[in-house]
């Protein structure tokens, strides 16, 4: 199935585009989505991404569509659908 | 039908392009003036929250910022000017302040927001907003908000990025919600245009003249994000952790 992964923040900075389509498996959810993006790039963005342990960075925001993505749920992606993958601000 | 001894002749006068807002009116102002707010840092993001305020006539401003005006601030801290360069920040804020709305009261704290101040400076206002730059600071104010039961407006910016949403407790996720430990890579330094941080800062004013006045819809559990780059914006729905030491433990209190 093919998603799309928008980015905001450190991560669109470091991936220099603001959103691509990738392609999943079928039954993949959104931690998956994090982890094959994190695979795909410099460890700087792997850094952005992930725990030194390979989880997913308890601090990024992961948004399907429109809501929010809970904390350590397994939340199913399906064909079409946009993930938001946002690392944390406070610039002021 | 408004009292129409709410307000000084001045105060009406100042105000009446505003009041001209059909669910704000004189009412609405007079809750402003009769408010305080918390501003964490009055750089580039709380100097146009603090300005805004100032100019809409909230009563009293409790500012805090440590430091003195560095060359580097003048590309987006409106409230520091170029004559005040290595005096502090607070006093610069403060005169600039003033000059605008002489009736303002400000109570102008020349430190940072930290464990040990959060809760003195929060249990002054109404309402906080939080444009602090490292996650410590609003981490420690969070915390106060939630415990004190004050609305605070959370806004943030990045390079060209900026996101607003306003956490009331009890009704809304606590920022200990959202961000449940230090992130790992954020660092004080960023990118920065002073119209990125400026957009932030009229939208938390916004909402907080929204919450103070009791009017209008404010960004109760939604994210607001802005990228100034593409001009998108997008409303992302946002929910409480239920596992949250910071806000669970207050919403079990009677």
């Amino acid at each position: 199935m093919r998603v799309t992964l928008r980015y905001a923040a450190q991560v669109r900075t470091v991936k220099g585009l603001g959103c691509e389509e990738i392609e999943l498996s079928d039954g993949a959810c959104a931690d998956d989505a994090v982890r094959l993006l994190a695979a795909s790039g410099r460890e700087e963005l792997r850094q952005l991404l992930l725990t030194p342990e390979g989880a997913v960075q308890p601090t990024l925001l992961l948004f399907l569509q429109d809501a929010i993505v809970p904390r350590g749920q397994r939340v199913r992606l399906s064909h079409g659908d946009t993930l938001t993958i946002i690392s944390p601000i406070s610039g002021g | 039908m408004p009292d129409q001894h709410l307000l000084t002749a001045e105060e009406r006068a100042v105000y009446e392009w505003q009041m001209w807002v059909p669910d704000f009116g004189e009412a609405g102002q007079a809750r402003l003036r009769d408010a305080s707010v918390l501003i964490s840092r009055i750089g580039g993001l709380g100097g146009v929250v603090a300005y805004q305020l100032a100019a809409a006539g909230v009563g009293r401003l409790v500012i805090a910022h440590a430091g003195n005006v560095r060359l580097s601030d003048l590309n987006r801290q409106l409230l520091m000017t170029h004559d005040w360069l290595g005096k502090p920040r607070i006093e610069s804020a403060r005169r600039r302040l003033l000059d605008l709305n002489p009736r303002l009261e400000i109570v102008a704290v020349p430190e940072n927001v930290t464990e040990d101040n959060a809760a003195r400076l929060v249990e002054q206002v109404d309402l906080v907003v939080d444009c602090a730059p490292l996650f410590q600071e609003r981490f420690a104010m969070n915390r106060q908000a939630v415990q004190q039961r004050k609305p605070m407006i959370e806004c943030a910016m990045y390079e060209l990025e900026a996101q607003v949403t306003t956490l009331i407790p009890g009704a809304t996720p606590c920022l200990a919600c959202l961000y449940p430990e230090q992130p790992p890579v954020w660092s004080r330094q960023f990118p920065v245009f002073g119209a990125v941080s400026g957009t932030a800062g009229c939208l938390a004013a916004m909402e907080a003249i929204k919450v103070l006045a009791g009017f209008g819809e404010p960004l109760l559990n939604t994210l607001l994000t802005c990228d100034l780059r593409a001009m998108t914006f997008a409303r992302l729905q946002i929910q409480k952790n239920p596992e949250c030491p910071v806000c669970r433990t207050v919403e079990n209190q009677p």
